[in-house]
């Protein structure tokens, strides 16, 4: 698509928004991979849309402002990169479009509350933990609160698993194979620590030894897609600085953290060549176990209906489709379902469902009930906030289905727990 | 008086001079060509057949005769296999009528063969629509807004048509399914099945009628095939040379020559109502359902109002003798608003208002 | 005025519904056409078939010309806005309303997507068989306007073929119903007229299409050839042996690099050309055809020849097929496709004709196209940034389409008219034709304003040549001097 951007006014990483515009060439094809395109209706809350919205706020014709709803209400999950034949990076554009926007958009008393909020707890496990127990007393206050804050309440869970101390090495089985490090992630470590448990038993069990540094931070994801680049920026810089380079992979089990990493090159863009090196060894769990091989698990004379979702950030962000569903194939007994709409964002997107609460609900709602239709025993995902938007979701609907890391099924494979996976 | 036209030229006078102009070809449905001013049966001839392009050109007044045995010689043929041709039935009177034969099953029918046209505007203007070439979304489609139209828009003088290769081994194979019922429902599982027939028909009370088409070396194990998955109950008869079969039905030679004749658009959901009523008539009457059961060909003894309410309603058109008018009759406003352009003297109106459908 | 006609809108429909600030209407001022750009009044959201009627009446009362939307996709600029009218958006309306497996028959709205009919009804052994390369993305409501066609017209016909019955809008608000249920029909085919009438007649609110039994198998081979010429021959060497493919394609190097790299559909090392064949029907008849179809390829010099093993194999040479036009972003930041139509004996020639503009311009044109149909697809690369390359491109295209009126052709096979090729429909019918399709519009659309502007252009607008006032006199928009 022709603009009039005038390129030389954006710095060198920004430039690559120019390019993502030149290679659209409004063809459509994102329209049906888009979830607020399904919903809405609406051509602005579609990808080329956007796009359109973007060229005219960096062309001067248009107010940051007033393109501001519809490109907030981007869950930037990526759909339509996957979806999109010119090959578009929308997400680079919508990642360097919403830092450079935050400069000069104004922000409501209470979104800028809330979004303060959520980039001061969440990264920061100590004090999620503690926001999450506060917010746990608060529950009967927050269900009267408005809108966005109400939102809270359906997402702090009904408990709060205890604090579970993550070693900082495990030994792997003989022969080793491997050396992995781990990004621990942050709101995960506090809502499901047995995932990165289960990660580091299965990696041991095939050879792999694991480390988790100590002193790495939050993957920066979060802050990057929220606008708040600096904080991304100096984020990944510490985690560059603190993973150790002798290692065959950084290993994530969170797709949006994942995708993070990966994305490290574009937010350093022209500031840190370490960068390229340190992405080019990030690999989701279920990728690295694929290259390695993984172990047979032992027979288990049960049977098991498992329902894989796709996470957007391991699908559509990197790319990464069969590797979770070719681990699960190897488990004795397991029977791999389809989704119906298995492209399509369960809404969950990072903080989306706290600042869109009514299209992350309607996504939501969507994804459980798609999930039902197919049956299963347990549904299977490789990301935590999808694992809380549809657990959520689920029992909205009155399902007693469970949730599961796709690491976790692998772990009880391997521990021979298989049975305790089935609902509750 | 009719006057014969022997070029284009002399039929544009005609029209201009004309206060009511009706046009006659071959005179094969006298329903369709009753009171003629003009007879253009001298406006004849292939114009331009290209078998190479899968596409023929002829003036309006061709008979259908001469345009198969043309196609026949290089292995094509017009798929909606236009009926009459033995009567005499010419091109344009077949577009005119908008009446395509048993093999419109397979492909479509006459609509979906016609490319291009030339025609003469009831103010005398020599218009073209469509073109010669098989595929075309330029401009409104004139071409397909003729089909049917009885001539209220204009007179044909040239048309072009899509054609295909005719299969190169064809048979027929004659379903008696015992009962009406059980034909229905033959022909529906039939009509849903992967089977690429080249017609699909019911005679009453119980013959659903196919014919199957294609490579000579795959004919027997798909006839084989087919009758294997025929429902329970389906005495089935085959005839290898069918042509004479299928003359039979596209010459309406099964409805007694002296019996009005009117074809019916029709769903085939409704055929089990239909032949309930027919037979409760208590007069003969001759039926056959074509095209899946999407077109029904009736043959009345005597013309008397239908007391069926829904057959009544249905859109028909008389190709002989008289057919009760169809009530109530619809008068179109988008119809209506093509021929104040096309007609705007009234020259071709019919005496009735245009059914629309 | 506006005010009122704004307030107006606001009593058929929601606020949230009626589009009116800068960043709700930019987006909806292209469709897949980049090139052209018009900036409308507003947008409406209707949900229901009685608020676009209401909607068209209103527009009508107050003068306002108006255009149905679907999902944007047009390649000829059909779906660009009119110029301070008003976008009505369609793509909500998007229910099926009635659903007869037994007769294979549907009833949607405008809004539905076109692959998601064959999606529901893919379980009856069912299908929908118009597939426009944008199947997944654009509406049927859009399909009818535009009589849209796709890679299995040769066998099957266009949109229109595939049509029974509408119900339409007037645009001068009254609703109409045309053609039914049936596969037959008595009386003048309007549903024909009205298919591919580009939104001149009004707009359809329910669509009637006919479905058929999915073939039972298929046969998709792909054929490398050394140069484009040697691929045309094949197809003509195709037809003549009484062969009636599903499909007939043909991909030129560039455009199989774009492809490629969309989709990283493989092609034959080398190839200045592929064609792509497609068998499809009941199972003996397909493996009797077989090997008919591959020593006809053999015979016609292709050094390649690759049939698909699998479903899966089939489905990513359609992908890298469909995916061409808009992967063709990859290779050029803009492009114009043409849509032309020669003789099928005819490609040969029109394509070493292309070959030759091409060269004279300077300017790169890959080609895709639908060679069973003569349809061809020249994409026509430029830079828009570089002054002056969008006149060039423009000048390429022109000398294309003429070739193909030359030819005996039409300078649209399925895309339309549209905006793009407004000037040349007069060329292709001649003055005379064209004026008559101006008055027929008259006659259906006294003001000129449902999708004013597309298909004949308005700077050839009847003379007032017509016996009386004409109806823009009658209404008291134009004067006699």
């Amino acid at each position: 698509m022709q603009h009039r951007i005038a390129v030389e006014s954006l710095s060198e990483s920004e430039r690559s928004m120019a390019t993502a515009i030149e290679a659209c060439v409004h063809c459509g094809f994102c329209l049906p991979a888009c979830p607020t395109y399904l919903e809405l209706g609406e051509e602005m809350d579609s990808p080329r849309g956007r796009i359109f919205l973007i060229k005219e706020v960096l062309e001067g014709e248009l107010s940051t402002d007033a393109a501001a709803a519809y490109v907030d209400r981007c869950l930037g999950c990526l759909g339509c990169v996957t979806a999109c034949p010119s090959g578009v990076e929308y997400d680079a554009l919508i990642t360097l479009y919403r830092a450079r926007a935050e400069r000069t958009r104004k922000r409501s008393i209470a979104s800028t509350i809330l979004r303060a909020m959520l980039l001061h707890t969440l990264p920061y496990p100590f004090r999620f933990r503690w926001a999450l127990r506060f917010s746990m007393c608060l529950r009967p206050l927050l269900r009267w609160m408005p809108g966005r804050f109400g939102a809270l309440t359906q997402l702090v869970p009904q408990q709060i698993p205890s604090a579970v101390e993550l070693p900082e090495f495990m030994t792997a089985e003989a022969p080793q194979r491997g050396r992995v490090a781990m990004l621990s992630g942050c709101a995960q470590q506090v809502l499901a620590p047995e995932i990165n448990m289960a990660t580091m038993r299965v990696l041991a069990v095939n050879g792999i030894e694991v480390v988790v540094p100590p002193e790495q931070v939050c993957c920066g994801a979060l802050a990057a897609h929220t606008g708040a680049m600096q904080d991304a920026r100096r984020l990944a810089t510490k985690n560059i600085e603190v993973f150790p380079r002798d290692v065959d992979a950084v290993i994530t089990n969170a797709a949006g953290c994942g995708s993070g990493l990966k994305e490290y090159p574009m937010w350093l863009r022209g500031e840190s060549r370490a960068a390229s090196a340190f992405a080019s060894r990030a690999l989701d769990v279920s990728e690295y176990l694929c290259d390695i091989g993984i172990k047979d698990p032992p027979d288990w004379e049960g049977t098991l209906r498992v329902a894989y979702h796709d996470a957007c950030h391991l699908v559509h962000g990197q790319q990464v489709r069969n590797s979770p569903r070719d681990l699960l194939r190897r488990i004795p007994g397991v029977q791999l379902v389809e989704i119906p709409e298995s492209d399509l964002c369960c809404g969950s997107a990072g903080t989306y469902s706290l600042e869109q609460p009514e299209l992350a609900h309607n996504l939501g709602e969507r994804k459980a009930k798609a999930i039902l239709s197919t049956e299963p025993d347990v549904v299977v995902m490789g990301n935590i906030g999808c694992m809380t938007q549809v657990d959520v979701h689920l029992r909205h609907l009155a399902s007693s289905l469970r949730v599961r890391h796709t690491v976790e099924l692998l772990d009880a494979a391997y521990r021979g727990t298989l049975s305790e996976m089935k609902g509750a | 008086m009719v006057v014969e036209v022997n070029t284009i030229d002399e039929l544009k006078k005609h029209v201009t001079s004309s206060e009511v102009v009706r046009a006659v070809g071959g005179g094969s449905k006298p329903s369709l060509s009753c009171n003629p001013t003009v007879s253009l049966r001298n406006l004849s001839g292939i114009v331009e057949y290209r078998a190479d392009e899968y596409t023929v050109t002829a003036l309006a007044g061709t008979p259908i005769g001469q345009i198969d045995a043309a196609l026949a010689e290089k292995g094509q043929y017009l798929p909606f296999d236009p009926p009459l041709s033995k009567g005499g039935a010419t091109l344009g009177g077949t577009v005119a009528s908008g009446v395509s034969g048993p093999g419109r099953w397979r492909y479509g029918g006459i609509r979906d063969f016609i490319i291009s046209l030339k025609m003469i505007s009831g103010a005398g203007e020599m218009l073209v629509g469509g073109a010669k070439v098989v595929k075309n979304a330029a401009g409104f489609d004139l071409p397909k807004l003729m089909v049917g139209a009885k001539g209220r828009f204009g007179i044909m003088t040239e048309l072009t048509f899509k054609v295909f290769p005719r299969p190169k081994a064809m048979v027929t194979l004659e379903l008696r399914c015992g009962d009406t019922d059980a034909a229905v429902n033959v022909m529906g599982v039939i009509a849903m099945g992967p089977w690429d027939l080249i017609s699909l028909e019911m005679s009453p009370p119980d013959s659903v009628w196919v014919r199957l088409g294609g490579l000579p070396e795959a004919i027997e194990t798909k006839i084989q095939r087919f009758t294997d998955a025929l429902p329970e109950g389906c005495d089935v008869q085959r005839y290898d040379d069918d042509e004479s079969i299928w003359s039979r039905v596209k010459e309406f030679e099964w409805v007694d020559d002296q019996w009005s004749l009117v074809k019916l658009a029709i769903t085939p959901g409704r055929i089990q109502n239909f032949e309930r009523y027919f037979c409760s008539l208590g007069r003969p009457t001759a039926r056959r359902y074509g095209c899946g059961g999407n077109v029904l060909y009736l043959g009345l003894s005597e013309v008397a109002d239908f007391a069926d309410p829904e057959l009544a309603s249905l859109p028909r058109v008389a190709l002989r003798g008289e057919v009760p008018p169809l009530a109530p009759a619809i008068s179109n406003l988008f119809v209506n608003r093509l021929c104040s352009i096309f007609d705007p003297q009234q020259k071709f109106a019919e005496k009735s208002p245009i059914q629309s459908s | 005025m506006a005010d009122s006609f704004y307030r107006a809108l606001c009593s058929i429909y929601p606020k949230e519904r009626v589009f009116w600030k800068a960043a709700e209407i930019l987006p909806y001022e292209s469709d897949g056409l980049t090139a052209f750009r018009a900036k409308p009044k507003g947008v409406v959201l209707p949900l229901s078939a009685d608020e676009v009627v209401k909607t068209v009446s209103l527009c009508s009362a107050e003068n306002v010309p108006f255009l149905a939307r679907g999902s944007g996709t047009s390649l000829s600029g059909g779906a660009v806005p009119v110029e301070d009218g008003l976008v009505i958006a369609m793509n909500r309306l998007d229910r099926i309303l009635d659903y007869v497996p037994d007769e294979r028959r549907m009833v949607v709205e405008p809004g539905v997507i076109n692959a998601k009919i064959s999606t529901h009804c893919e379980s009856d052994g069912l299908y929908y068989a118009p597939d426009p390369s944008s199947g997944p993305v654009c509406t049927i409501g859009g399909n009818v306007a535009f009589n849209s066609g796709g890679a299995h017209c040769l066998k099957y016909g266009m949109t229109s073929n595939h049509v029974l019955g509408l119900k339409i809008v007037l645009p001068t608000g009254e609703i109409q119903e045309l053609g039914g249920s049936s596969l037959e029909h008595c009386g003048p085919d309007l549903t024909g007229m009205f298919v591919g009438s580009e939104g001149l007649f009004g707009i359809a609110l329910e669509i009637t299409v006919r479905l058929l039994p999915k073939p039972e198998s298929f046969f998709t081979v792909i054929a490398a050839y050394s140069s484009l010429a040697e691929a045309g021959h094949a197809v003509s060497l195709l037809v003549a042996s009484g062969l009636l493919p599903g499909a007939l394609e043909i991909m030129d190097a560039l455009t199989m690099e774009a492809a490629h790299a969309a989709v990283g559909a493989e092609y034959p090392e080398g190839a200045a050309a592929v064609l792509i064949v497609e068998l499809e029907g009941l199972s003996e008849e397909v493996e009797a055809e077989k090997p008919l179809l591959l020593s006809l390829l053999e015979q016609s010099g292709s050094f390649d020849i690759r049939p698909a093993k699998n479903t899966e194999e089939r489905m990513t040479i359609w992908k890298g097929r469909k995916s061409a036009f808009s992967a063709a972003g990859r290779l050029s930041p803009d492009f114009i496709v043409q849509d032309g139509v020669v003789p099928r004996s005819k490609l040969g020639e029109a394509l070493e004709e292309i070959t030759a503009i091409s060269e004279r311009h300077g300017i790169r044109v890959a080609n895709v196209f639908h060679a069973g149909d003569g349809n061809l697809h020249p994409l026509i690369l430029y830079d828009g940034r570089i002054e002056g390359s969008y006149e060039k491109a423009e000048q390429c295209a022109a000398e294309i389409l003429r070739l193909c009126i030359a030819l005996g052709g039409s300078i649209t096979g399925e895309h339309g008219v549209g905006l793009e090729k407004l000037s040349y429909l007069s060329e292709m019918y001649g003055p005379e034709d064209t004026q008559f399709m101006h008055r027929l519009r008259d006659a259906v659309d006294p003001k000129r304003l449902s999708n004013r502007g597309k298909m004949l252009a308005s700077s050839e607008a009847p003379a007032l040549m017509t016996p009386g006032l004409h109806p823009l006199e009658k209404e008291g928009i134009i004067f006699r001097n």
